[in-house]
């Protein structure tokens, strides 16, 4: 029966123990709580809590208002900052809440300078919403059918709190529901918009501390679109050779809205582009004719479009379509020259005829064949000679005299204006003078006075000269008004090249002039190996071949020999380019010398190998000299003696 | 004499024109703008309703979606506003009465629009519906918008539902579709009409503006 009883007190003690606890609505009794619970406050402004003890508490231990210290994360706020407003209500002041952090918690200091705590809060400091700035929209066309508009704007400055963002339009009887922006706060797309009649849109920011919004802009959208780009872009070639056909489906109804286009095209591989005038596609169409091109080009074309009016945005570049303009014949004939090889007997000549394939732009067209006509005008009773080649040049033996070589290109249109070569029997005409060089920018720069005649034009040959191959000619043309040019090829430097001008008169050919040049010298890969020819008591005589033309990289100016001996200075003497012995002389005798060359150019000298040599010890003739008195003396002294010899027996 | 008071005359004339302008000027361009805007709003509903009533009327299936199908209007389809009014009857009405006749024949059309029905055919088919339900919404407001600039007052009365709902609906499922018929068919006529009256008013609109005010 008392274990009953006992149970019961217990049951009712623990129901008392939970009613308490849902009373006072926490798992642990709080002493007191603070006033304001979670405040959201303004960054700057000045804040005021107020810490409520309970009665109850009050009673376990003397716990007053006046021992409650207030903190800040760990930091206590200084005594300065509170006011004891009553025995059980303590507040603490902040003029600037910029200075505080979360949380606030209100302690006390209980007997024995232990600090419990007794309520805590989260502070959250930010700022109001700033008014947004800068709202823009833009419709984009994004279908046929759906124009979304995209409106973005300045959010201001950073709040520290939740702000929100709504987009809010509207037309002047009707409302829309606001737009909500995802995941962004500068930004929201409303996802269709009526054309021709006038918007009012604006943003509206809101957080806990306040709201603000911006100037509302007032809009038709018809005048924000930026339309899709036409398509199914076509290029149709026509009749012309210099004409091409763009046709292209607008993907904006007429009724919506009327365009205006930009066109633009390019050549393919070329990375310019080139405009039609505006004026022209300032209207509403779906085809041009573009004017103007290159036969037989391949050319890409794009085009975009906008509100005719020009309100609004240009729509992106269409997708590129090529198309190919159509061949014409060709607008000029191919430069001609020859090099006459008379090698063979000096009546007949071989005849090399060269000619340079037309530029593409000259061409207009695939080249596929060229018709040479050669004509003999020394004797006009024989008939001219055709020749259809497809390659850039034609041999031919022809008797000495002179003859009009007309080449004319051919492509599947028509035929180029001819191109005609004199080919005098002799170069008898007044040639050019004083044909000089310079290596300019990288480019040999080749110059000439202009004789007194009137020239049609010039034509420069040039060759690489070397050992290990033969000079291939290349050449060039130049008009007769000119007196220097820059060799167009692949000049190499460090390289011989040898370079002759042709003047060409109406009537004949004046002979050609020619000149040595390098683009740029270096000094000689290899200096001279010099030898002795003939080696004397005071003096040698010094021998060399001349470097050849790979090895010299430049003209040589000039040769040094050094010569020494063994513990003797070095000696220098120059020697004239073109010489290939020299006698070194005032030589001591039975001495070991050691003679070395160099070989300058403009931009240095090598040295070659050393040779040594000894000087004789006895000049020519000396021992000669020495030994024939030697041996006549002794044969005298012999004598002598077998004739003394002789006295003495017969006496 | 006679030709100094001509001169004095021009001279007054001439120095009283600038003040006329300037009190309208804002005025005139406003209502201006306003009428071309709602024209080409109407040429706008005009493109969509073209696409749009093909599609629906081949929703609706045959008949309706036949060329030459030409029913005879039924009394219960006279509820949708008539187009079909005598051309110089119309063209005898002052401007106030035609926009006052266009806005209220919009605001019942964009009701019966509105009643449509909401799952017709495909998700392309309601889209276009919706948009050119607000775009008609959008004409209403804009008519609204050229009476006020040029001082008429907006027609008294319910812009809003005409009948109360449940009120005649179809007995059945073909004279539905002959109300939807009709009301796509008015709607054309309408709107074509409208184009053309206020192509005519965007011409008249800077005198009349100017007489206004005199009057006033």
């Amino acid at each position: 029966m008392f274990s009953v009883w006992n149970w019961v007190a217990h049951g009712l003690y623990l129901l008392l123990n939970v009613c308490s606890l849902e009373v006072s609505g926490g798992l642990v009794q709080s002493c007191g709580h603070i006033i304001p619970e979670s405040p959201v406050l303004a960054l700057g402004s000045n804040f005021t809590a107020l810490c409520i003890l309970n009665e109850s508490c009050l009673d376990f231990g003397n716990i007053y208002a006046n021992q409650i210290i207030w903190k800040i994360k760990n930091r206590v706020v200084p005594k300065e900052q509170y006011r004891e407003i009553n025995r059980t209500v303590s507040s603490v002041t902040f003029n600037d809440t910029s200075l505080l952090a979360t949380p606030l918690t209100c302690n006390i200091l209980a007997d024995g300078q232990i600090e419990q705590n007794i309520y805590g809060i989260t502070v959250t400091v930010g700022l109001p919403p700033e008014k947004p700035t800068n709202l823009s929209c833009i419709v984009y066309q994004v279908s046929r059918l759906t124009y979304p508009m995209n409106c973005t704007w300045n959010p201001g400055r950073h709040t520290f709190l939740d702000t929100h963002f709504r987009l809010k339009y509207r037309w002047p009887q009707e409302n829309f529901p606001d737009c909500i922006p995802k995941d962004v706060n500068n930004s929201c797309t409303i996802s269709d918009v009526q054309f021709f009649v006038n918007l009012e849109v604006w943003v509206e920011a809101a957080n806990a501390l306040g709201k603000a919004e911006s100037d509302p802009l007032v809009l038709d959208p018809i005048e924000i679109v930026k339309p899709l780009s036409p398509h199914n872009l076509t290029v149709n070639s026509g009749i012309l050779p210099t004409v091409l056909k763009l046709s292209w489906e607008n993907r904006i109804s007429a009724a919506v809205m009327k365009l205006k286009f930009n066109i633009r095209y390019r050549i393919v591989g070329s990375t310019n582009w080139i405009q039609v005038p505006p004026e022209d596609t300032a209207s509403p169409r779906t085809s041009f004719s573009v004017q103007g091109l290159r036969p037989y080009t391949e050319y890409v074309f794009s085009i975009r479009c906008m509100k005719e009016d020009g309100v609004g945005y240009w729509s992106n570049w269409s997708e590129e379509k090529t198309g190919v303009t159509t061949e014409d014949k060709p607008s000029k004939g191919p430069p001609i020259w020859r090099i006459i090889d008379t090698s063979h007997s000096p009546a007949s000549w071989t005849v090399h005829l060269m000619w340079k394939a037309l530029e593409p732009f000259e061409a207009n067209g695939v080249i596929l064949r060229y018709e040479v006509t050669v004509r003999a005008k020394s004797s006009l009773s024989s008939p001219p000679e055709k020749y259809s080649v497809n390659t850039t040049n034609l041999t031919l033996k022809l008797l000495n005299g002179t003859y009009e070589v007309t080449v004319i290109a051919h492509n599947s249109v028509g035929a180029s204006p001819p191109s005609v070569l004199l080919i005098p029997a002799s170069n008898s005409k007044a040639p050019v003078k004083n044909v000089r060089t310079l290596p300019k920018d990288g480019k040999l720069w080749v110059g000439w006075t202009v004789p007194n005649s009137y020239v049609l034009k010039y034509v420069i040959e040039w060759c690489l000269v070397s050992n290990s191959s033969d000079c291939v000619i290349e050449w060039q043309n130049e008009p007769g008004n000119v007196q220097g040019t820059y060799l167009k090829g692949d000049i190499k430097p460090f390289k011989c090249y040898l370079i002759t001008v042709y003047p060409l008169y109406a009537d004949g050919q004046g002979s050609g002039q020619s000149v040595k040049a390098y683009l740029q010298q270096d000094r000689p890969s290899k200096g001279p190996t010099v030898q002795t020819k003939k080696v004397g008591k005071a003096e040698a005589v010094l021998t060399w071949n001349h470097l050849t033309v790979d090895e010299q990289n430049g003209f040589i100016r000039s040769y040094t020999i050094f010569y020494k001996t063994v513990d003797g200075n070095e000696t220098a003497v120059t020697v004239d380019p073109s010489k290939t012995e020299y006698t070194l002389s005032s030589l001591t005798s039975d001495t070991l010398y050691t003679v070395r060359m160099m070989a300058y150019t403009d931009e240095g000298g090598r040295s070659g190998p050393d040779f040594t040599f000894t000087t004789q010890k006895f000049g020519k003739g000396e021992i000669e000299a020495i030994v024939v008195p030697v041996c006549l003396a002794f044969l005298l002294i012999v004598l002598l003696g077998v004739l003394f010899c002789f006295n003495k027996r017969d006496l | 004499g006679d030709s100094w008071g001509i001169f004095t005359f021009l001279c007054a004339a001439l120095c009283n024109l600038p003040a006329l302008p300037a009190l309208n000027c804002t005025e005139e361009l406003g209502a201006g703008q306003s009428i071309q805007k709602t024209y080409d709003l109407t040429r706008y509903l005009e493109h969509q309703l073209r696409t749009l009533a093909g599609t629906y009327l081949n929703y609706l299936g045959p008949p309706f979606n036949e060329p030459d199908f030409n029913p005879p209007r039924l009394a219960r389809a006279e509820r949708v506003p008539s187009a079909t009014v005598d051309l110089d009857l119309w063209r005898g009405l002052t401007d106030n009465a035609r926009l006052a006749a266009n806005y209220r024949a919009y605001s019942r059309l964009l009701c019966y629009l509105r009643a449509l029905d909401g799952q017709a055919g495909t998700a392309e088919l309601r889209h276009r519906l919706g948009h050119f339900c607000s775009s008609l919404q959008g004409l209403v407001l804009s008519i609204a918008g050229v009476m006020s600039s040029l001082g008429y007052p907006l027609p008294a009365g319910p812009a809003g539902p005409p009948a109360p709902p449940g009120a005649p609906v179809a007995p059945n499922d073909f004279l539905k579709k002959m109300d939807d018929f009709w009301l796509l068919k008015e709607l054309q006529t309408w709107l074509w009409r409208s184009a053309k009256d206020f192509n005519r008013l965007k011409k008249k609109v800077p005198p009349a503006v100017v007489t206004l005010r005199l009057e006033a």
